[in-house]
């Protein structure tokens, strides 16, 4: 069965090296790449394996998925797209702010400005369950965990609006291009650091997926929040670089 | 044989006013006007300006934020960016010169040489107000348009305020030797350098105290004529003196300056009154018993003796509490239902996995 279906939880007791991949709704694209591509990757995405996955508190893994990770090479798609929730949808109160790496990415003067320092708080305190996650995730690990920081965002407000991945309320529209381009960074360069901290290796978006001014690629989205299996592939080649 | 004590009214004499209230010692005797719920009330002044300001907003009273924090952010967050602590976000202000310069500043009459700081870190930290922003400021353009948008809050504040309550701290200071610019702490101590040829210590005296308060109250008129002011002394001790001698006479000079020079301003100008809080904490009838451990705090019970007070015979009507803090809410809609939104989609994403 398991040879039939790269893809899944490993049968208890069985001895597998291939490489084990956790994580939320970015990590599907993966392994649906990985079973074109006949690649083994072990694993189940948080939403379809054993429900919950891991304790209230964060402290212990479902014991399948914690059995999984005494392995070589355990892969992270670990996240829920925190920077989406807060900046997908245009907030009713406009707001705006700078990255000091990518100063021509102005901030909107009509918005309310926002310091920096206080969108990474906002951001870290969001993040708090991933990182939670990632830190159990590393203290099981048997060998290496080795993080993949999720897509950027389209830059395209016109193609997101026609395929609308929910109801719209009324007046509802996604914000600006660059606000989400730029909660994208923070957001990775948060997840980079806290990585780079625990010795934690990062796996960055494939470059070919991404436009000169670091959006997505519009032939590698799938949906407002997620890459499409093109873009798994390109990942899963990066993953395979890592064995 | 009739004098002028003959019939004092009770208030008059401390045997009748203090000695035989004790802890119930009332100061405030006929304040020349009332805050309702509808005038907008601005705070500013030293750290014990921050409990005024809570306190009103705590009992439902129009305490204005025009620079509030986004939605977006928790409360924790927002606090400890100083989102809301004031009206504005400018942070304390100990000296009468800081808020004439402040309001100089926003209306574009003073530019100050020394504008902007570092710290150790290399981060932008304001001089004018070094610690509302942890960790500073990442880049000279956000600063710029951080500054902006407060001092664009702050004219709102200044123009839009029914009452402004403002608490005098300081009297000790550190200016710049060029232009005059005064600082909220030595440069040095939150940014910057200190340098003995540029910046000098300036403790001020009460004619300048009150050539401050008054210039800011005829600059203050040119844009809003109706706004009242309610000066009050704080009665936190000074934390340390530049001056050399010992703290305590320091904090004596510095407080006794500004209680006369508050006293003549309120005299002076029709408009103006003084709230006792300094009398309040400090006078013989608390016992000390309003100071924390450390003899400089001021405690809880301090602060509610104050502003039971001060709603007695300062706010108009019954107060209702309204504890949020103004401009953040826990649960941010937009927040609630952007993850609602993003949690179906991770999870429609999950249940159509594409091969």
């Amino acid at each position: 069965m398991e040879d039939q279906q790269p893809c899944g939880m490993a049968l208890s007791g069985t001895q597998d090296d291939s490489p084990v991949l956790i994580g939320h709704s970015h990590s599907i694209l993966i392994f649906a790449a990985a079973r074109q591509a006949g690649f083994r990757l072990r694993g189940t995405p948080f939403a379809e394996g054993p429900q919950p996955p891991f304790d209230a508190d964060i402290t212990a893994f479902h014991p399948e998925v914690a059995r999984l990770l005494n392995c070589a090479t355990v892969f992270s798609a670990v996240g829920r797209s925190v920077h989406d929730i807060l900046s997908l949808v245009q907030h009713p109160r406009s707001f705006d702010f700078m990255v000091p790496w990518r100063p021509e990415l102005r901030a909107d003067p009509s918005a309310q400005f926002i310091p920096f320092q206080v969108i990474r708080d906002l951001l870290k305190h969001h993040m708090e369950q991933d990182f939670k996650i990632l830190a159990l995730a590393d203290s099981l690990a048997g060998g290496r965990l080795i993080h993949i920081i999720s897509q950027p965002p389209l830059e395209d407000n016109e193609l997101l609006a026609t395929m609308p991945p929910w109801p719209m309320r009324e007046g509802e529209t996604f914000s600006p291009a660059p606000l989400r381009l730029k909660f994208y960074l923070v957001y990775s360069s948060l997840l980079e650091e806290w990585c780079t901290r625990r010795g934690i290796a990062v796996i960055h978006p494939p470059s070919q997926a991404l436009t000169q001014g670091g959006f997505l690629r519009t032939s590698y989205y799938s949906n407002a929040t997620h890459g499409n299996v093109a873009y798994g592939q390109l990942v899963l080649s990066q993953m395979q670089e890592c064995l | 044989m009739t004098h002028p004590y003959s019939g004092a009214a009770p208030h008059r004499l401390w045997r009748k006013s203090v000695s035989a209230l004790g802890s119930g010692t009332d100061p405030v005797v006929d304040f020349p006007f009332r805050i309702s719920r509808d005038d907008k009330v601005v705070a500013a002044g030293s750290c014990f300006a921050q409990h005024i300001s809570g306190r009103l907003r705590a009992n439902g009273y129009d305490f204005l934020v025009t620079e509030p924090p986004h939605p977006l952010l928790p409360p924790e967050i927002a606090q400890a960016y100083n989102y809301g602590r004031f009206s504005a976000r400018y942070g304390n202000i100990y000296t009468a010169r800081q808020l004439l310069q402040l309001l100089r500043r926003v209306y574009g009459r003073f530019s100050p040489l020394e504008d902007v700081w570092f710290n150790d870190e290399e981060a932008l930290i304001d001089p004018f107000r070094p610690q509302i922003q942890p960790g500073g400021f990442a880049s000279l353009e956000e600063y710029r348009c951080d500054r902006d948008q407060h001092f664009s809050a702050v004219r709102r504040a200044i123009e839009s305020m029914d009452v402004l309550i403002f608490t005098l701290g300081l009297t000790e200071c550190w200016e710049h030797r060029v232009d005059g610019a005064v600082f909220p702490v030595c440069p040095g101590t939150a940014g910057g350098c200190f340098n003995p040829s540029t910046h000098s210590f300036r403790n001020q005296d009460v004619a300048e105290v009150v050539s401050d308060l008054t210039s800011f109250l005829q600059e203050l008129s040119e844009v809003n004529a109706r706004a009242r002011i309610i000066l009050t002394v704080s009665p936190v001790p000074l934390v340390a003196t530049a001056e050399d001698q010992h703290v305590l006479l320091a904090t004596v000079y510095s407080k006794s300056v500004l209680r006369v020079a508050a006293e003549t301003v309120a005299r002076r100008v029709t408009g103006v009154a003084y709230f006792p809080s300094y009398e309040i904490i400090t006078g013989p009838q608390a016992r000390g018993a309003y100071f924390a451990d450390d003899l400089r705090s001021v405690t809880e019970a301090g602060v509610d003796r104050v502003m039971n007070l001060f709603f007695d015979h300062v706010a108009e009507g019954q107060s209702s509490s309204d504890p949020t803090l103004s401009g953040v809410s826990r649960d941010d809609h937009y927040t609630i239902h952007a993850r609602e939104v993003i949690d179906a989609l991770c999870d429609e994403f999950a249940l159509d996995a594409q091969d």
